[in-house]
């Protein structure tokens, strides 16, 4: 009896979860750029009425077997709550009957686990990732089905397989700019939050200390377990270097475009620069210096000599330049992930939500070649950096500085974000009480090649540079107007700007459980990581939303977010040895979903 | 009896801010309750009628109109939004006009992207009635011939 309770928990709170977004609209609202347009966008499986009592009657046979083995008081509320759900269905009150039933799912279970102590939520999150699982399994097939066979198009017409595990992600919609905006502010709200400690040896000082004593648990392991569940690395890993080079070919595929309009709204002005360069230059001379005197020369140069080397036309370079940039990430993200942590499953899952997640839906979507290639070489040169300071050794730091050269290069805004972070870690380890001088050093002579290369470049060159961009942006884009109405452009980015893609919850929650767990770490090159998410906080609070959206965009956000899941799958271990792996199941399976979502789900 | 420093004074001043701001965050600019979307037409109380042009050339301007017929009062605020998108790249083309009272709406669009090098290209005309944040699920697509002068 203890395992029906276990197993009928997680499903009425599933079940009673969907219908309760289908009645309050949450499903549909915010989901309307990435889903049909035409269709109703309620969840429906038989008709309303049957499916409202069907659930009704599952919390009813719950209450009951929960009674039958407790004849306490709150047994029997249970009973009478689910008679009343029951009675609200007939009476056709559904969005009354579903929340009676969904508030009826959690009380049972926080009865089971933490009053009676007979279930443990481990046993019950088991189950409810499960049936997780087997939605994201139906909305995969969907896809398969879709991209094998063919049918309606998934963008006007949505397909019951798919329907329910796209509803349930947009369900959370309305939490991604709250959730966002906090990671955002997280070192800010951790410094504001330092003072605040409870009194000692009361229970909330006992509670947040084997919170605390958990976290450091889960980064010291994070530093020793070298190979542990060794065949996901390999998954996680393969999938990462494929998917995004698969996606950018599905992009292109009759079945998904059959009109071959071009994806990535910025690669028609790589087009037309390209073309207008080569059409006015006399010379390979003069289109050398024509790029170099641009933002971007490196991006530029690259599609340029494909474009000779291979004799195929710009706009197809650039097309399918993703199918180098990505790799390019994942190996930057890899080298630099391994740097912080020895735990190969933290480096190969950080790369698989990079792959998958919403750095790449936007980069395919916006067409941001530059900002990919500049942020790989940023990772990399960050990565080096860090090992350089490791190991004092000068030779890394000069590889260090090339690398970051060439993000200047590839692109203004990564290394912008990159120079900022370590002057703000500098700045920190400068004023710690016993500071490193040997690494202060290094860190110290990186950011000033760096800026006298800038300044080589954009002042004494007049090219334009880095610092060029940025002086721009914040003297034209950001402003206390946009502080004012920070929330309906940070709704608007989030809900629209690239397709929507940065609305995707997972991400932010996981990167602030992250964010806590580095903070408890003191270590430079962490430091560096959370600076870097602090250079951003002016561009995401004062700026329009496509500063907002750029600043997200790089920041390294799957670093965060992965070192998150990783904190939620060590508790699960530790309760249950199931869990864990439906844990990076549930989460590859939603990733990939995402990935699909994007691109096979074209509005042409 | 712990004294309160200034400093956790300071604190949870901020934090309160931080915490009322985030709320209205959630429960004002960003949750579908309090988002008045809910009382949007939906496809089964409203019918949207659209007169496209008989042909499309290059260059010149054109009209779309149309008229939102529903079965209760036309709901304010909306916009009718036609996107035209013909051939390859460069040629997403878009404008928007309100719906006025009646239901009645009038956009203009001219193809602003640069003139191919072909006689004619397939173009699709969709026309969208969305409010200011969201799709209404009324929409309308047809496919039409663009002459291009030589």
């Amino acid at each position: 009896m203890k395992k029906i309770i276990e197993v009928l928990c997680p499903i009425l709170i599933l079940s009673s979860y969907l219908k309760i977004i289908s009645s309050i609209g949450a499903a549909s609202i915010f989901m309307i750029r990435r889903w049909s347009m035409l269709k109703p966008l309620s969840i429906v499986f038989v008709d309303e009425f049957i499916d409202c009592l069907a659930v009704a009657f599952i919390a009813f046979i719950l209450s009951i077997l929960v009674a039958y083995k407790h004849r306490t008081f709150p047994s029997f509320l249970f009973i009478f709550l689910s008679i009343l759900s029951i009675a609200s269905s007939i009476l056709t009150f559904y969005q009354y009957s579903m929340s009676l039933s969904l508030i009826l799912g959690f009380l049972v279970s926080i009865y089971m686990t933490l009053v009676k102590r007979e279930i443990t939520l481990a046993l019950i999150f088991r189950w409810l990732l499960v049936l997780l699982i087997i939605l994201e399994v139906l909305g995969f097939s969907g896809w398969l089905l879709y991209l094998l066979h063919g049918g309606v198009n998934p963008y006007t017409e949505p397909i019951p397989l798919q329907d329910l595990e796209a509803k349930i992600v947009y369900s959370l919609s309305p939490l991604t700019p709250v959730i966002m905006t906090i990671f955002m502010l997280s070192t800010f709200l951790i410094v504001v939050t330092k003072p605040l400690k409870p009194i000692e040896e009361s229970r909330p000082a006992e509670q947040l200390g084997r919170v605390k004593a958990f976290l450091e648990d889960v980064a010291e392991k994070m530093n020793e377990n070298a190979d542990r569940y060794y065949p996901w690395n390999l998954v996680l890993l393969s999938s990462s270097l494929i998917l995004p080079v698969l996606a950018v070919f599905l992009l292109y595929s009759p079945i998904v475009n059959p009109s071959n309009m071009t994806v990535g709204v910025d690669i028609v002005y790589y087009v037309n620069y390209l073309n207008q360069v080569r059409d006015s230059s006399e010379n390979s001379l003069e289109i050398l210096s024509n790029m170099l005197s641009r933002d971007r020369p490196l991006t530029l140069l690259i599609i340029y000599s494909i474009s000779i080397l291979s004799s195929l036309d710009f706009k197809t370079v650039s097309i399918y330049l993703p199918v180098i940039l990505s790799p390019l990430l994942i190996f930057s993200i890899y080298y630099l992930a391994s740097r912080l942590f020895k735990d190969k499953l933290y480096s190969s899952l950080t790369c698989f939500l990079t792959a998958t997640g919403p750095f790449t839906t936007a980069s395919l979507y916006g067409g941001f070649l530059a900002n990919w290639l500049g942020l790989s070489l940023a990772y990399l040169s960050l990565a080096i950096l860090i090992k350089s300071t490791e190991q004092n050794s000068v030779r890394l730091l000069t590889a260090s500085i090339l690398l970051s050269i060439l993000s200047h290069l590839a692109h203004p805004v990564p290394w912008n974000f990159l120079i900022l972070a370590t002057i703000l870690a500098a700045a920190l380890l400068a004023f710690r009480r016993h500071n490193d001088r040997r690494i202060l050093k290094l860190i110290v002579t990186f950011i000033v090649v760096n800026i006298l290369y800038d300044f080589l470049k954009t002042r004494v060159l007049s090219f334009s540079g880095a610092t060029v961009v940025a002086q721009s942006i914040i003297s034209t884009e950001l402003s206390i107007n946009n502080m004012v109405n920070f929330w309906p452009i940070n709704v608007f980015m989030t809900y629209f700007h690239v397709g929507g893609a940065f609305n995707f919850p997972p991400t932010y929650f996981s990167a602030l459980i992250g964010m806590i767990l580095f903070s408890l770490v003191k270590q430079f090159k962490l430091d560096i990581l959370k600076m870097w998410v602090v250079a951003g906080l002016p561009l995401y609070l004062l700026g329009p939303d496509y500063v907002q959206a750029r600043t997200l965009q790089n920041i390294p956000v799957d670093l965060f977010a992965s070192a998150g899941f990783l904190v939620i799958s060590d508790y699960l271990s530790v309760r249950d040895k199931f869990s864990p792996i439906f844990f990076i199941v549930f989460i590859y399976l939603l990733y990939l979903n995402n990935l699909l979502r994007f691109t096979v789900n074209l509005p042409f | 009896m712990a004294r309160v420093s200034y400093k956790q004074i300071v604190s949870i001043i901020l934090l309160n801010l931080i915490a009322l701001w985030l709320t209205y965050g959630y429960l004002v600019a960003a949750n579908p309750l309090t988002i008045r979307e809910l009382q949007l037409p939906s496809r089964l109380d409203c019918r949207l009628i659209v007169h496209y042009p008989e042909k499309l050339v290059y260059g010149e301007r054109f009209n779309i109109s149309g008229r939102l017929s529903c079965e209760r009062e036309t709901p304010l605020g909306l916009i009718a939004q036609a996107l035209l998108i013909c051939g390859d790249i460069h040629t997403l083309t878009v404008n928007a006009s309100i719906v006025k009272a009646d239901g009645s709406f009038n956009i203009v669009l001219e193809p602003d992207f640069p003139k191919p090098s072909i006689a004619s290209a397939q173009c699709s005309l969709t026309v969208h009635v969305i409010s200011k944040t969201v799709s209404t699920g009324l929409v309308d697509k047809k496919t039409l011939t663009m002459i291009i002068p030589s």
